[in-house]
This record gives C-alpha cells, sequence and structure tokens, in this order.
C-alpha cells in the first residue's frame, strides 16, 4: 500500500453553488444571452417537482435554454415528465430548449426509452449545445423595424 | 500548550521568613567567632583601692579586660550588666564580705558556673568554704600573693574557661547546622514534587504523616477552610485527638482555635494554654491526648486563610519556640500545596464537565452506519484538550460528522470549541453543504475567537443513499477511507487554512463515492503527529494501523487507537470518529416502506448497495435497468396510494441463477397506470425487464420484475 499513490483528488470541484433538492442541485446561469440550466445528483418522484419549480418561475426572457444533465447519476420518468413539460411551456414563449447528455448515461438511456429524444434536440456536450443554439436563436428572423 | 502540574516547591513560597531563619543563624556563629579570640572579663573585687591597682599590675600581661568593684555590692551590680570569665574576690571587706558576695553569686542562674578566687590573709578559714562549694571552680590566694603564682592560677582558670566556651560554641554551631538542616529537609519533605500529583485527599493525608515525623509530634490535625464560609473542617488527622475541636470544625472568630485561626497568628500553646482548650466544652474529650505543647499555624496564601495546623507533642517531648518557626515555614509551603491542588481539582473538574458536555453521548444510530468515537486526553497534561467530534442525522440516508481540534487546552480551549461545535450543528441542520457550512462557520470565529484561537475542522457528509461522501476542511487532517478489502486511502479536498487565520475564504469541497463495506476514519493530528517525527511516518503509521483493523468499528477504533498512541504517545490530546457503511445483508432484500415520496430514492439506493454486495461482478447496464425498473414500479405504487403517509408497500429483491428477481407489491390495488406519466413508467419498465407481471389479488397488487444477467437478444422479447 503506497499512501501517497493513493490519495484520491475529488470528482468534482466544488464553490459551485446552487439549488439543492437534496439528491439534486440546480446551477442557473447565463451564457451568450442564454439560459443554463445544470442539473446535477438523482433525479426522481421525491425531488423533480422541487426542480420543476425552480425553472418553470425563473424569470427567462432569453430565446433559448440548455438544460445539461451531463452530471446527473439517475433519472427515471418523472425527469422525463419534467423536461417534457419544460419543453412545452418553452416552446408558449418561443423559446428553444436542448437537452446535453452524454451518450452512454441513465437519462440518456431513460430520454431514448420514452421516445423523448426524437422530440427535444438532445446533445453530448454543453459547448456544441450553446454554440447551436445561438446560431438557431440568431437564425430567426429579426421583427421589422 | 499545555501548562503542566503545578509547582508547589516555587510558586507564592514566602522566601523571607526561611532567609531569616538562615541569617539569624550566621550572627550566632559570627557572635561566637568573635568570642573566641575576645578578651575575657575579670572582675577584681577588693575594698583597697591599693589592692585593686596591685591586682591590676600583676593581671595585666593577660590582655584580658579587667574589671574593678570596690565592694561585694559594687561587685554585683557589675555582674548584672558585664559578662565576666571569673572574679577575683577578696574576702574581708566592709558591707558584704567575699563569702556572702559569693553566695549570692552562686544563687543567680547566669553568674552560676563564673569561677572565683577568693582573696585571703587567713587560708584557714576559707578552706572548708572551698571544700563546701567544690566545684573545682574555686579556688584561694593568700595575701599577700606572689604575682607569678597569682598570674600563672588566674592563667589557667581562663585557659580552662577558654576551652569551656570553645566546647559550648561547637556545640551551638552544631545545633544550629542541624537545626538549618532540619529548617531545610522539613520544607523539603513537605513541598517534594511528587506531592504535586495527589489528590487534595491523598495530599493531605500525606502531609499530616509527613509532619507528624518530622515534629516528632503525637497529634496532628490539619483544618480547611470550608470555601466562603467561616467554618474550618477536619481534613486529615495523625495521633492522638487534638483538643478544643470536638466537632471536628472550627468556627472562625469562636474559641481559642477559632480566634487562632481568625487573627493568622501562628502560636506556641503551652499546658496551662492546652488546659484551657480542654476546659471547653467537649463531650469526649480522650483522657489519655495530654499534650504537654501545642503548636498551632494558620495556614494562609496571599493573605487568605486557608486553614489551621495543630500540631501537639507526645508526653515525651515539649515543644520549643524554634519548633514553632519550623512549622511557621512549613505551613507557607504546605498552604502553598493545598492551594494548588484546590485550584487545580476546581478546575479540572470544571474542565471534565465541559468536556463531557461537549463530546456526545450517544452516537446517533444507523441501520446502514455504524459509529464509533475515542477520545484520549494528552498524555503529558492531565488537563482537557480542545478536541471534540460530533455526529448528527441530517436524515434517514445522510449523516453529518465532525471532528475539529481548537489549538489550546483547558476552559479557554474547551470553550471555544463549545462555541464552534453548537454553530457547526446549526449550520449543519440548516442543510448547508460542508463548504458553505465551514464558510459561515469561519465567519463565527473570526467574529468570536479570541486573538490568537485558531480552530481545525473536518466536516464530513456521508450520503449512504447516494453513495457519496461530501466533504470540506479547514486546515484539518483528511480522512481516511478503508476499502472492504484493506486498501487505505486519504480523501484529500484543496488545501485550507484553519478557522480564524483573519482572512475571510472559500472552504473547498470535494465529493468521493463511497460504498457499504467501506469505513471513514475521521481525526485530530494527535493520532498521527509526533514530535521529532516527519507527518509522513504518522500517515504511514495511521494507514498500516487502519488497514489490519477488525471490520467492527468499536474493535477498529481501539485497534487504531493501540497501533498509533499507544506504540508511539502523543503530547496532544486525540479524538477519533469511525464510520462503517453496513455492507448489505447476503441475501434476499426485503424492504416495507411508507408509500411516499421520499422512498423513491430510499428503495433505490439499498438496492444499489444490496447488489454491491450480493451481485458485486454485475454489468453496470443492468444494474442501471434493475435500478429504473425497480425506481419506476415504486413510483407507481406510490402515486397510487390511498393517502399520503397512510399507505405501506413492500419491495423485494432476489438472486436468481439466471438473473435478478424484484417484486414491488402493494397493500391496495394497483391502478392500470394512465395518464402520461403512468404510461412512461410502464414503458420504461417493460422495455428494461426480460419479464413483467402483474398479479392482482384481494389483498393486493405484486408487481414481479426478472432481469436477466445475459440479455443478448432478449430486450425485443421483453418489450411486448
Amino acid at each position: 500500500m503506497t499512501l501517497n499513490q493513493s490519495r484520491r483528488s475529488p470528482s468534482r470541484p466544488s464553490g459551485r453553488s446552487g439549488l439543492s433538492h437534496d439528491l439534486a442541485t440546480v446551477d442557473i446561469r447565463e451564457h451568450d444571452g442564454l439560459t443554463v440550466v445544470s442539473l446535477s445528483g438523482e433525479i426522481d418522484l421525491s425531488n423533480a417537482h422541487g426542480i420543476a419549480r425552480n425553472l418553470f418561475e425563473l424569470p427567462n426572457r432569453a430565446p433559448g435554454m440548455v438544460v445539461d444533465m451531463s452530471e446527473v447519476s439517475y433519472m427515471d420518468s418523472t425527469g422525463i415528465s419534467l423536461l417534457y413539460d419544460l419543453s412545452l411551456r418553452l416552446r408558449q414563449r418561443s423559446q428553444l430548449l436542448v437537452v446535453v447528455c452524454p451518450p452512454v448515461s441513465v437519462p440518456r438511456r431513460a430520454l431514448e426509452l420514452t421516445g423523448l429524444h426524437s422530440q427535444i434536440p438532445v446533445l453530448d456536450q454543453l459547448g456544441t449545445a450553446i454554440a447551436e443554439l445561438r446560431d438557431a436563436t440568431q437564425e430567426r428572423p429579426e421583427p421589422p423595424i | 500548550m499545555s501548562s503542566g502540574p503545578p509547582d508547589l516547591g516555587s510558586r507564592e513560597a514566602p522566601l523571607a521568613p526561611e532567609g531569616d531563619l538562615l541569617r539569624v543563624g550566621e550572627q550566632e556563629a559570627a557572635t561566637d567567632e568573635r568570642e573566641a579570640s575576645a578578651p575575657m572579663g575579670i572582675l577584681l573585687v577588693d575594698d583597697h583601692r591599693e589592692n585593686l591597682i596591685a591586682l591590676r599590675a600583676v593581671l595585666e600581661p593577660l590582655g584580658e579586660r579587667l574589671i574593678s568593684a570596690d565592694s561585694g555590692e559594687d561587685a554585683l551590680r557589675v555582674l548584672l550588666r558585664e559578662d565576666v570569665a571569673m572574679i577575683l574576690l577578696d574576702v574581708r571587706m566592709a558591707g558584704m564580705d567575699g563569702l556572702q558576695t559569693a553566695r549570692v553569686i552562686r544563687s543567680r542562674p547566669r553568674t552560676r558556673h563564673i569561677p572565683i578566687i577568693f582573696l585571703t590573709a587567713q587560708p584557714s578559714e576559707l578552706e572548708e568554704v572551698v571544700r563546701a562549694y567544690a566545684t573545682g571552680a574555686v579556688d584561694y590566694v593568700t595575701k599577700p600573693f606572689e604575682p607569678e603564682i597569682l598570674r600563672a592560677k588566674v592563667s589557667v582558670f581562663m585557659a580552662l574557661r577558654r576551652e569551656r566556651n570553645e566546647r559550648l560554641r561547637q556545640s551551638r554551631a552544631r545545633a544550629r547546622a542541624e537545626g538549618v538542616a532540619r529548617t531545610v529537609r522539613t520544607l523539603q519533605i513537605l513541598s517534594d514534587a511528587a506531592l504535586a500529583h495527589l489528590e487534595l485527599d491523598s495530599l493531605s493525608d500525606e502531609l499530616v504523616d509527613r509532619v507528624s515525623k518530622l515534629f516528632e509530634a503525637g497529634s496532628v490535625a490539619l483544618f480547611l477552610r470550608d470555601e466562603d464560609t467561616a467554618r474550618l473542617y477536619l481534613q486529615a488527622s495523625h495521633g492522638a485527638e487534638m483538643p478544643g475541636a470536638p466537632e471536628e470544625q472550627i468556627r472562625l472568630g469562636e474559641g481559642t482555635l477559632g480566634r487562632l485561626a481568625s487573627e493568622g497568628q501562628p502560636i506556641l500553646l503551652d499546658g496551662a494554654e492546652i488546659a484551657a482548650l480542654q476546659a471547653e466544652p467537649s463531650e469526649d474529650q480522650d483522657p489519655t491526648s495530654t499534650l504537654t505543647s501545642v503548636l498551632a499555624v494558620p495556614l494562609l496564601t496571599a493573605g487568605q486563610l486557608l486553614g489551621l495546623l495543630l500540631v501537639g507533642a507526645g508526653r515525651d517531648r515539649q515543644f520549643e519556640r524554634g519548633d514553632l518557626d519550623l512549622l511557621t515555614l512549613a505551613g507557607y509551603r504546605i498552604a502553598v500545596a493545598i492551594d494548588h491542588v484546590q485550584r487545580f481539582a476546581q478546575g479540572r473538574q470544571l474542565v471534565e464537565t465541559l468536556q463531557r458536555s461537549l463530546l456526545p453521548e450517544h452516537l446517533p444510530a444507523s441501520y446502514n452506519l455504524q459509529l464509533a468515537a475515542r477520545y484520549l486526553p494528552s498524555g503529558v497534561a492531565p488537563q482537557i484538550g480542545g478536541d471534540w467530534y460530533d455526529a448528527l442525522a441530517l436524515d434517514e440516508q445522510r449523516m453529518a460528522l465532525m471532528i475539529g481540534d481548537v489549538v489550546g487546552h483547558g476552559i479557554p480551549a474547551a470553550t471555544r470549541m463549545s462555541e464552534l461545535r453548537n454553530v457547526l450543528r446549526a449550520f449543519a441542520l440548516e442543510g448547508h453543504s460542508p463548504g458553505r457550512t465551514l464558510d459561515l462557520l469561519d465567519g463565527v470565529a473570526q467574529a468570536t475567537l479570541g486573538t490568537g484561537m485558531l480552530a481545525t475542522v473536518l466536516f464530513v457528509i456521508v450520503d449512504v443513499a447516494a453513495g457519496k461522501v461530501t466533504l470540506a476542511r479547514a486546515g484539518h487532517p483528511p480522512p481516511a477511507l478503508r476499502d472492504a478489502d484493506g486498501e487505505v486511502t486519504f480523501l484529500e479536498t484543496d488545501r485550507t487554512l484553519p478557522l480564524g487565520v483573519g482572512d475571510r475564504f472559500s472552504v473547498a469541497e470535494a465529493e468521493y463515492p463511497i460504498h457499504p463495506g467501506q469505513t471513514l476514519l475521521l481525526f485530530t493530528d494527535g493520532l498521527i503527529e509526533r514530535r521529532r517525527e516527519p507527518i509522513d511516518l504518522g500517515l504511514e503509521r495511521l494507514g498500516r494501523a487502519l488497514a489490519e483493523a477488525p471490520d467492527d468499528v468499536e474493535k477498529l477504533a481501539d485497534h487504531v487507537l493501540e497501533q498509533t498512541i499507544l506504540q508511539q504517545p502523543s503530547d496532544d490530546d486525540v479524538a477519533l470518529l469511525a464510520v462503517r457503511l453496513v455492507p448489505e445483508p447476503v441475501g434476499p432484500l426485503e424492504l416495507r416502506l411508507p408509500a411516499v415520496a421520499s422512498s423513491v430514492p430510499l428503495v433505490r439506493h439499498r438496492l444499489r448497495s444490496w447488489l454491491e454486495t450480493n451481485v458485486p461482478e454485475l454489468d453496470p447496464g443492468v444494474r442501471q435497468d434493475l435500478e429504473l425498473a425497480w425506481s419506476e414500479a415504486c413510483t407507481n405504487v406510490i402515486r397510487h396510494a390511498y393517502g399520503p403517509g397512510d399507505a405501506i408497500f413492500t419491495a423485494r429483491a432476489a438472486v436468481e441463477p439466471e438473473g435478478v428477481l424484484l417484486e414491488v407489491r402493494d397493500s391496495g390495488r394497483w391502478r392500470e397506470p394512465r395518464g402520461r406519466h403512468g404510461g412512461r413508467g410502464l414503458s420504461i419498465i417493460r422495455q428494461v425487464v426480460n419479464e413483467l407481471r402483474i398479479e392482482r389479488s384481494g389483498t393486493g397488487t405484486t408487481v414481479r420484475m426478472q432481469v436477466l444477467f445475459d440479455r443478448d437478444g432478449e430486450p425485443e422479447a421483453a418489450a411486448s
């Protein structure tokens, strides 16, 4: 046993401020005029409602929202329902929604199993998602002056 | 860091009286030296001036001091004020004659031993007288005397006198030397450093015992003042009962002893005064305790009466002034010793109470966590340190673990520790993350810790359900994590500063996965730090000890202490807190839980840890799907429960040869999933399990799901 070699480094850097829902945290910030919501932890019946309230009550005037689920370690049908409801809400406001999660992950599997990935754009990486969404919102026709 | 045991020998002891005693001895010795060589007085008594002149002429060559007196009366007056070595006395004188004068001289103690040479013209009338005195210090010379013979005779007497004086001087010097030695020895014996470690009762008994030996006393009694009252109670005694204190207590200012104590003056009581004491009302006076003399010495420190020491001489002994002086000196030392021990005892008791109140009496219980804690005070300083630990169940699944070290010892450190501990508990209960909690705590610490007060803290939240620990530390050593196979790692975070350092900082937080079967050890630096030893050695020693330790946390804690502290004693105090994540039982998992939303993560996490124990080689994809299916089934049961908190559901998991069987059963009716939520849940279940069966009966509905270990080509068949 060599202690120095086996010292572990943190799996996740800290200092991230956010709203805590026991199992999950919600971090909301602005990026290039877009709203970026980072979820982490586990999403199920016990906390989906609280997370949804955070997102729905957000004073959101940005043309689009990215929900980053890269750090979500568990999500089931309640999380899927949350995303579905969110997409409906944003569509009413003419805002776009993009979901980010790695190709091999529980959220991705849930999205695929329920077929939601065919209704909401799901991308692998946050950077790509932000770039795509920015392009998409800028492509939209400006109202005539 | 530590103040150590009190030093009874040096502090507060008044040095002046001892010095005086020794100086008096020096003065006496010097006087003796002068006397040894100085001329001695010879008193010449004759009522005829010419005779006196003749005597002076004869004796002048001897070099002694010659004093003349012209009558018997005059001689007696001279003897009252002068020390003389011998007397030449004319027998026939007017008024008081020589024989009468000699009789008076012999009758006085001070002059009794002065040799006398009678001067007479009629030796026959003297021979009888000289024989009658028969002391050898008397002689006669007949007149008219031969100058040579007279001078020779006087010279012999003077030589004898000098020799006798020398012997006296030597014996006085010896007695003085013995007196000084006795003083020094007595004081040493009574301020022995070994006494410093005794508690008050043992100290009192030991002091009383030593005093009785040193003073050859028949009886010794030590009375101590009841704090803030006007009473002295008998703390320790030796030998015969002391008169005047029949109820074993003395009221200040009342009775002889009470007045003695109030006046604060040492006193030597003789037989008559003791008799007066005994005449005072006393019910059970011991008639055999007849004391010839008693030394009564009030014990004072800083002008405050601490107690009264009574030492009674036995029948065959009589105390003298010197004994009182010595006991007075000894009394200062005894007072200091008792004062120190009393203060120390008070401080220690307070500190121990404080310490007990700071460390949790019981650690919280948890079905999935075993906790054990140890606290060892410093091996060097027998007093409280600044270490503490604490554990707090935040909810069913999350346990907050805290350990810290306030730099310093004693009551100030313990008080700070208490403040920090309570503030930390409060922040932890509010649900802040470890990093945020320590940020907040640092704010409090800077506002309340005194200057120069530092504290280190480690704050850990163990989330069994989520399978993770989140930790933050402020200048504290990282916790050690032991795997089920014995491998030990230290869970680092970014380097941090102790609380109260000054600059506000944001405490780094780190997160690590944690599994059933692992043990987390929080400790203070006393466990690893040794003087003159690199810290890595301490960490390695701890790592080895932890790796070899038994699984049971109580035994593990003992083993770790045994292999670290007992092998390499620490100067510092040591606290440790061990937490073991209890492995799930081997065999089926059976849960009975309320049909509420918070049960969903619980059943999932229990399944996760149960799978780790029972199907350790499980494919991660299969595990994910088992969790999904199990959570969805439970979610459905809970959604359709009759009322909140009322209903109970059961969940069961079992390993079968081909795969894992999951069962979720409600006590009421299974509702056909409907709406988009239920539809999605059932849809997921159908896709991830190999077999799904829903059985309804009168007592409830059972959802039975099977997931095969080898699912190649199976999903299609399952998703019907």
